[in-house]
């Protein structure tokens, strides 16, 4: 399935950045050059088992990784994938780490961006956990070239996972504080949050834990929601999922939705096109209308009053009964 | 007309915990009304500018709560409020009150000095006489009463429209001739 602005790209390089974090280093394959970014963006990686680009014979899978490389660095993208335990994840990461070698293309939509900086604020403060330092990475180059005002507070759980930390320490160590759990050392966001001036902005990336600590800290401290900004890379926990049917009259098509797999993956598996970008309920890109039957939401994206209207996120929501009617917009 | 400014009246935010305000002319009123709603409990500061056709109300700003200051000068206010910006936390709410341009310039250096743009309300009092900027020439009128004003920059007759531009304070005046040159309607008082 197409997607406008998808591009071919071809593996220059895999590096094991830690014993679970591989970085992938990608050249564009079709002789166009790759587009510029905003610090903050991220991919959607096309990954097929079956390597046959229109008809996959196993498993596919799209997944989206922040873009580690520098923002003004056209010639290359790197993505830094940590390894998922597979009882936990759909498989696309092990899939990169056991099967993806150097030399072999690669699918990729173009660069996307819902973690962007702030670029009025006078300061940035910046929060990682593990894998979450990732968009980071490009937000550490553009700050530290356009000579900002900006602090990183990055937690892990010891030294070998810290993943680019090397490389953060070299360039950005004295803006930079470090916190190693199994040392017992937890970043506070309420002490990471105290004393900044006006114009500050807050950013934090990793569990989802992380995320709402800091979130609620900063709004328990009198800052103004606009100020403080999160990338999630999974949805938000949520109880377990029940299997459902989904049906597209327009697409003439009746299609299970299993416990552990999305609406919008289910949809995409059974061949209908759906317009997607960020993945995990944030950016509205996948929305659907819903005709009949009770969706049970699980985005951070529609109002009360869209989804009163109908409306629903393909990528987390699910449904409440045995049956959705839904219409798509195809891609 | 989208850009036509929208106001406030002036309540505390219950997302802040500093409360910023500042008071021109009429402007003390709403800004009076608002700090004594707020109660003793609240962390109130209040900036007054004096104008001259508008002397403050007797005993204005003469207790110690909520702590109060009097400007007699623009100039002395702004460095005032850019030194107190400085010190200020992120929990801070600011509140404006005054003539439709002292509102925008108030505007224009809150958010240069970090202040977030939903932690800025603004009450209009006193005059409404527009500041309007000619495209033609790009000078800027002060206290524009009519609906066609004559450009103290380039002499132009212009129409004053509602259209507004934020980062300049003013409203838009373009030639009201500008199809048939000297074809100019009878001026209107709009705007006191």
């Amino acid at each position: 399935m197409k997607t406008a602005g998808m591009r071919l790209v071809r593996v220059a390089a895999v590096e094991n950045i830690t014993s679970r974090v591989k970085r992938f280093t990608l050249v564009s394959a079709d002789g166009d050059a790759l587009p510029a970014f905003s610090a903050g963006s991220h991919i959607v990686v096309h990954l097929s088992e079956g390597r046959e680009s229109e008809t996959p014979s196993g498993k596919t899978w799209r997944n989206s990784y922040s873009l580690t490389s520098a923002p003004g660095e056209t010639g290359f993208y790197q993505i830094a994938v940590r390894r998922e335990d597979a009882a936990r994840s759909k498989g696309g990461s092990i899939f990169l780490h056991e099967a993806v070698r150097v030399g072999d293309t690669l699918q990729i939509e173009a660069p996307a961006n819902f973690f962007p900086l702030a670029r009025q604020a006078r300061k940035h403060v910046l929060i990682a956990g593990g894998i979450g330092i990732t968009p980071f990475l490009s937000y550490l180059t553009f700050l530290k070239a356009t000579r900002a005002d900006y602090e990183l507070h990055y937690a892990f759980r010891d030294w070998s996972r810290a993943a680019f930390a090397g490389l953060i320490c070299a360039e950005h160590g004295n803006r930079s504080q470090f916190y190693v759990s199994a040392g017992g050392e937890r970043p506070d966001p309420a002490e990471i949050l105290a004393g900044h001036p006006l114009g500050t902005h807050v950013y934090v990336c990793g569990p989802y834990s992380l995320i709402d600590a800091v979130v609620r800290s900063a709004r328990e401290a009198g800052w103004p929601d606009r100020n403080v900004h999160f990338e999630e890379f999974t949805p938000a926990p949520a109880e377990h999922s029940m299997p459902f049917t989904a049906v597209v009259p327009s697409a003439g098509a009746i299609v299970r939705v299993e416990g552990g797999q999305s609406l919008l993956a289910a949809l995409e598996n059974a061949g209908l096109g759906i317009a997607s970008s960020c993945r995990v309920g944030r950016c509205g890109t996948c929305e659907l209308t819903v005709l009949e039957g009770e969706p049970e939401h699980r985005d951070r994206c529609l109002t009360d009053l869209e989804r009163s209207s109908g409306r629903m996120l393909a990528c987390v929501s699910r449904s409440r009964g045995e049956r959705l009617v839904l219409e798509v917009a195809t891609a | 007309m989208k850009s036509k400014p929208v106001y406030d009246t002036l309540s505390l935010d219950p997302s802040a915990r500093q409360h910023l305000f500042i008071a021109e002319g009429d402007g003390v009123n709403s800004v009076a009304r608002a700090a004594a709603v707020a109660g003793g409990n609240a962390s109130i500061r209040i900036f007054a500018l004096a104008v001259p056709s508008r002397p403050l109300p007797a005993g204005w700003c003469a207790s110690e709560a909520p702590a109060c200051t009097v400007f007699d000068t623009g100039h002395a206010l702004t460095a005032a409020l850019v030194r107190e910006l400085r010190l200020a936390s992120m929990d801070t709410a600011v509140y404006v009150a005054g003539r439709e341009r002292f509102l925008w310039d108030m505007h224009g250096l809150l958010l240069r000095e970090g202040v977030a743009s939903t932690r800025i309300s603004m009450e209009p009092a006193g005059s409404f006489a527009r500041k309007v900027y000619c495209v033609h020439c790009s000078a800027m009128n002060a206290d524009v009463t009519d609906t066609i004003h004559v450009c103290g920059g380039c002499g132009a007759h212009l129409t004053v429209r509602d259209h507004f531009s934020r980062p300049l304070g003013a409203y838009m005046g373009v030639m009201v001739d500008a199809e048939a040159p000297g074809e100019i309607p009878p001026a209107q008082r709009a705007y006191a």
